[in-house]
């Protein structure tokens, strides 16, 4: 019931945002036609102008492109002729999103074992030397992890390719790069989860009773502990969806966070708006859906 | 993280050095602080990098003063002289190396420090300040007030930030770069860092206006907020002279964790091309450059490893610096 309603509840919600953009969008002057190299006589400008309706009151405009947008079309490209911004979605789309699913597997299959073994031995010096990796790997953005990447690895070494994304090879620096900074994230939101849990009344019932360390640190405590990570993993998608922007430039990856960047760039109305929506879908959508596994592993939540 | 510190109760009271004064919580506080020798040594470090910032420019002007010697010295190091001396790597006339136009990158890092730095400081001083407001009116005024502005944060929560500030800025620059072009080319210089500040500043108080309004909430309940109530006090009394200060501990740790943040989506942003323009650096404009040089052929590491190396070591110290204050400051987690 709780899911039904936070679903309904989007609808408004994407609804601002799209409105939002739009008005952000279309509040600077200049049209995306301005950069043209050749000044088109006034009577073609009008032309271009009426196809796609820019000639139109504002809240016309944005009347008739969310009639489209429900009916699933975001309209056409102003600046890439010929294409619709679905079609350079359905393009780019599946490329950034497996690279964001590849990072996220990365981030939790470096993180969490790094969480878990600085909490279990807490204080020693493998736990100074793990949570001081931890808060360094944060402060490495993957701006300066790619070129040195790419310059160790690909260039000097020549173990992986430099570039593009054409082969189970050339997914594996722009994963490093992207998931490598939220791995320390994860890493210590674990490692404060375990260390809270280990403290709690059950552990040491169940630590009382004769339950083996090792049963009671996996079955028991990290059901619990892990639980402020399944909350982060909501923006933490969000993050790596747009953090790979500068992935994908680095690595020339033809994904949808290169087509944002240049259509913001060149006032490209229709792909910019549309971007936003989906970006703000796809977030939304992935909240409630770690919100759903939230409440799966914590029984004690409530949703009321 | 916490272990760093452990609460030494001789030391709290005082008695170490023989006297039995009280010391207050604050005095505690920072006792603790500068206990954390993670916390104190990442302050030094940013305090000997805020003055080299500032003394760089001042002796390049100085030395220009100082005879032909002096004045050889400034130009050899003018973040912004072209010279013949391209791609000279590392050594004991440039210690980090030139970059394509022959400039000394050492130079140009201490300049770029001030566009990263301000825009860190700043930046973390705008979402303070509307953080602060917003979540304390927010929760000070409850009811539908309070479920609007709230609503308010929530949209522009499920908005990528970073996209929001994309748009945002390329926004802001269409409206006013024409218009500021005519005025003077300095403010046209300055507008764009002054939109990278606005847009940052724009998503960046969302965090804090949930967490000072949480806090608002529970200090409105407080006896003491009350007694004020029972006194006569107005709510502008009540707001500003007990539950602002209140909260102020929260929004202090909470502010020196926004400020490396800031700083990384600056960087981002300059990176991306959006941020600061030419000459004018930023250490995320000179890893940007540093990566538009990356080929093949020749391996220009330096470009990318020193700037990068100033960014990682002040990130880093910032954040150990805010989480020193995290654990000084709440005793609940310095268990």
């Amino acid at each position: 019931m709780y899911f039904i309603r936070r679903l309904l509840l989007l609808l408004p919600l994407l609804l601002a945002i799209s409105f939002l953009a739009f008005m952000l969008v279309h509040l600077a002057p200049g049209g995306p036609f301005d950069r043209e190299r050749t000044p088109a006589s006034p009577e073609i400008e009008r032309q271009i102008q009426a196809k796609y309706h820019l000639d139109q009151p504002l809240w016309k405009q944005y009347a008739s492109y969310l009639g489209n947008l429900v009916r699933g079309d975001f309209g056409p490209s102003l600046k890439y002729r010929n294409h619709t911004v679905n079609d350079i979605i359905a393009q780019g789309l599946p490329v950034s999103l497996s690279l964001g699913a590849l990072a996220f597997g990365f981030t939790l299959g470096v993180g969490l074992p790094l969480g878990f073994y600085t909490a279990v031995r807490r204080g020693r010096w493998e736990d100074h030397a793990g949570s001081f990796l931890a808060v360094l790997v944060v402060c490495v953005p993957g701006f300066i992890l790619a070129p040195l990447l790419i310059m160790g690895f690909a260039i000097h070494w020549q173990w992986f390719p430099v570039a593009l994304w054409a082969s189970p090879w050339h997914a594996v620096l722009p994963t490093i790069a992207l998931g490598l900074y939220f791995s320390g994230r994860v890493a210590r939101l674990f490692h404060e989860g375990m260390l809270e849990v280990m403290q709690s009344a059950f552990i040491t019932a169940a630590r009382a009773k004769g339950l083996g360390e090792t049963a009671l640190l996996l079955k028991h405590a990290t059901r619990l502990a892990i639980l402020p990570v399944v909350s982060y993993s909501g923006p933490l998608l969000a993050d790596l969806l747009t953090g790979s922007f500068v992935i994908e430039s680095i690595f020339q990856i033809p994904g949808i966070g290169t087509a944002l960047v240049n259509g913001s760039l060149n006032r490209d109305y229709t792909l910019v708006v549309g971007l936003v929506v989906l970006y703000a879908a796809l977030l939304v959508f992935l909240n409630l859906v770690v919100d759903f596994f939230y409440v799966l592993l914590d029984r004690r939540v409530k949703h009321e | 993280m916490n272990s760093t510190v452990t609460p030494n109760l001789e030391a709290e009271r005082g008695t170490t050095d023989g006297s039995r004064r009280l010391m207050r919580p604050s005095q505690l506080a920072w006792r603790r602080f500068w206990r954390n020798r993670r916390a104190a040594i990442s302050v030094w470090f940013l305090l000997i990098l805020a003055l080299s910032v500032v003394a760089w420019p001042v002796a390049l002007k100085c030395a220009t003063t100082a005879g032909p010697k002096g004045a050889e010295f400034a130009s050899r190091y003018d973040p912004d002289r072209v010279s013949e001396d391209q791609f000279v790597p590392p050594g004991a006339a440039h210690w980090c190396g030139t970059d394509v136009h022959g400039r000394d990158l050492l130079s140009r890092i201490l300049f770029g420090a001030q566009v990263s730095l301000l825009v860190g400081v700043v930046g973390a001083g705008i979402s303070l300040v509307i953080g602060v407001l917003w979540g304390a009116v927010a929760g000070f005024a409850g009811g539908r007030t309070d479920g609007f502005m709230m609503r308010f944060v929530d949209v522009m929560y499920s908005m990528p930030s970073i996209i929001f500030v994309i748009v945002l800025i390329t926004t802001l620059e269409q409206i006013f770069s024409n218009r500021l072009g005519a005025v003077s080319p300095v403010a046209e210089k300055f507008a764009r860092l002054l939109f990278l500040l606005l847009g940052l500043g724009a998503v960046s108080w969302l965090t804090m206006a949930r967490i000072v309004r949480g806090q608002v909430l529970s200090l409105k309940t407080r006896p003491f907020v009350e007694a004020s109530w029972a006194l006569g006090a107005g709510p502008a009394h009540v707001l500003f002279k007990h539950i602002i200060p209140n909260v102020l501990g929260v929004v202090i740790i909470y502010v020196a964790l926004t400020v490396p943040a800031v700083i990384l989506y600056e960087s981002f942003l300059s990176y991306l091309g959006l941020g600061v323009q030419p000459p004018m650096a930023s250490w995320g404009s000179l890893i940007a450059e540093g990566t538009d040089q990356m080929n093949p052929i020749r391996i220009y590491w330096w470009l990318i490893a020193f700037p990068g190396l100033f960014l990682i070591t002040t990130l880093l110290a910032l954040n150990f610096a805010g989480d020193g204050l995290r654990d000084a400051w709440d005793v609940r987690s310095t268990n």
